[in-house]
């Protein structure tokens, strides 16, 4: 592996999780951002948001990416394309000979993310997905795992919901209806949140764990929440119940809330059962509680991001973090995108690589089944 | 009065004003007896008070973990289609810890949250789950679950 830096070629804009991403490589020394371009044939809107952020970050714009992906100063490609997008850009991407850095969730399909997972192992890349494990929540689970202290860990649970959006217009009172397989991902104004929620603490699980596969899933979907989700037929709340190799168990709570369901950015627990003992870990805590003469407003609706995805349109509402809790360091967090040029610099695997990135897709994708069907569902699923 | 019990009439006098909404789903963590023999019926209790929360009938459960286990973990599917995830642990003593409650009710509109270290203010308290057709029905339907492997649809129908 050549010596930083490192070329970084961003794949898609505006209005994607590229935002923070191409801010995050730009923080660090380590790379040097030589563009930013996407497939030929997007629609005019995500040309003119690619385009955008490209002005923004003050980067070149390359129309064609399989153009771009034959300059010999990019060596890794941090892709945030939309969902059903997402693999085959991936695959292209490492065709070409660069490492991988990929929004998640990572595919769609298992056929799709083994192929892409196999392309990455023959060719010698480095591959890894964006996850929450840098996070200094995650940095202290693990440091408590790996002391021993808990004994052999036996089940782990985790509540991961974000407090965003302006909740109403759900009908309640009969089980949602479950699909599968999912038929579409990608929305202006709703996201599946077992899809997009979920894959974190799928992957901060076996992540603490050191890797066990997932051997089944039972779950549920639900629409308590928001009138968007509900008319795009997908689910604003899920859970699953894991069984994983090794007999561990866990479970997990996925969702989007609403603005005012907490104080900060959303409910955030990990329980950990351990031979030894057991612990529980708010991400919020330690804190400082705060009550004063200071009032808290969301950002107004904004009608082309209803829900809050982005950064930039919360930029545009002011959005304004919530006065209420003060949450101190206690572990230095990492963020994502250094540790993926930590893989470059030091020629190692990822903390969280693409086959780890395939088994969250899996236990997702096995997790619409289940809803779907009321009952357990084995892994792996049929190719 | 069963701390259960006790629990269950406090919370229910809060959402009495509707403070969240409807309440749609349950996340709970028990830590309450050291009795492995009390882990299903705690489960079971903790599932059935949430259906009064709800105000709904008896759910589907899946079960996970087991007595030799030292916790269990279910999943509560109602018929109404709200949801619940209970994991009840064996206390253990020896690790000079408190019994522990910890919930969060989250409904449409709000979440509420509730933590609790039962006895550690030296009051008195019955710590030992408490019981009724709801809870029967549902230890039973717990107990299949962790036989089957599968999720387990109460006897007994739309008790809540």
């Amino acid at each position: 592996m050549p010596k930083p830096p490192y070329g970084v070629l961003l794949v898609s804009g505006k209005m994607t999780h590229q935002e923070n991403y191409g801010a995050g490589f730009q923080a660090d020394p380590r790379a040097k951002i030589i563009g930013l371009t996407d497939e030929l044939g997007v629609d005019e809107r995500r040309q003119q948001l690619n385009r955008q952020l490209a002005a923004e970050m003050d980067i070149p714009f390359f129309p064609d990416l399989r153009e771009a992906l034959h300059r010999s100063d990019v060596q890794a490609v941090s892709i945030c394309s939309e969902f059903e997008r997402r693999v085959r850009v991936s695959q292209l991407c490492a065709e070409s000979g660069k490492h991988l850095y990929v929004d998640k969730p990572m595919a769609t399909n298992m056929t799709d993310a083994d192929r892409l997972v196999r392309i990455v192992k023959q060719r010698g890349l480095r591959g890894q997905m964006f996850t929450q494990v840098g996070l200094p929540y995650a940095r202290r689970l693990k440091a408590i795992v790996d002391s021993g202290e808990l004994g052999e860990v036996r089940s782990i649970h985790c509540d991961l919901m974000f407090s965003k959006g302006f909740t109403g217009g759900a009908p309640l009172g009969r089980p949602r209806q479950e699909h599968y397989p999912p038929q579409r991902f990608t929305f202006p104004d709703a996201k599946r949140e077992i899809w997009t929620t979920a894959v974190y603490s799928l992957t901060l699980i076996r992540w603490l764990l050191g890797g066990p596969r997932f051997q089944s899933v039972y779950a549920t979907s639900a629409n308590y929440f928001f009138e968007e989700h509900y008319k795009r037929d997908v689910e604003d709340f899920g859970t699953l119940a894991l069984q994983l190799d090794g007999g561990v168990t866990a479970s997990l709570i996925a969702g989007r809330i609403g603005w005012f369901s907490h104080r900060s950015s959303g409910p955030n627990f990990t329980r950990i059962i351990g031979a030894k003992r057991s612990l529980l870990l708010d991400a919020h805590s330690p804190r400082f509680e705060i009550a004063a003469e200071t009032s808290w407003e969301p950002p107004a609706k904004d009608p082309l991001d209803p829900m809050g995805f982005w950064s930039s349109t919360m930029t545009r509402g002011d959005a304004q973090p919530k006065p209420y809790w003060h949450e101190p360091e206690t572990v230095a967090g990492r963020s994502d995108q250094s540790l993926f040029l930590d893989c470059l610099e030091q020629d190692k695997e990822a903390e969280v690589t693409l086959d780890d990135a395939a088994q969250a897709s899996e236990a997702m994708l096995a997790a619409y089944q289940s809803a779907a069907s009321g009952k357990v569902v084995p892994l792996p699923l049929p190719r | 009065m069963p701390y259960l019990k006790w629990l269950e009439e406090s919370l229910t006098a809060e959402l009495a004003g509707k403070p969240i909404g409807e309440p749609v789903a349950l996340r709970a963590y028990l830590e309450l007896s050291g009795d492995h023999g009390h882990l299903v019926p705690t489960a079971a209790a903790a599932a059935a008070i949430a259906g009064r929360w709800f105000g709904d009938g008896l759910p589907t459960v899946y079960a996970q973990g087991g007595a030799n286990q030292g916790y269990i973990s279910i999943t509560a599917s109602y018929p109404g289609g709200q949801t619940a995830l209970i994991v009840v642990e064996s206390h253990r003593a020896d690790t000079a810890e408190p019994p522990a409650a910890r919930l969060l009710l989250i409904g449409n509109k709000g979440t509420i949250e509730f933590a609790d270290s039962p006895g550690s203010d030296l009051r008195p308290i019955d710590l030992s789950p408490p019981f009724g057709p709801s809870e029967d029905a549902l230890a039973d339907a717990i107990s299949r679950s962790m036989r089957l492997g599968g999720p387990v649809a109460p006897e007994g129908g739309a008790r809540a």
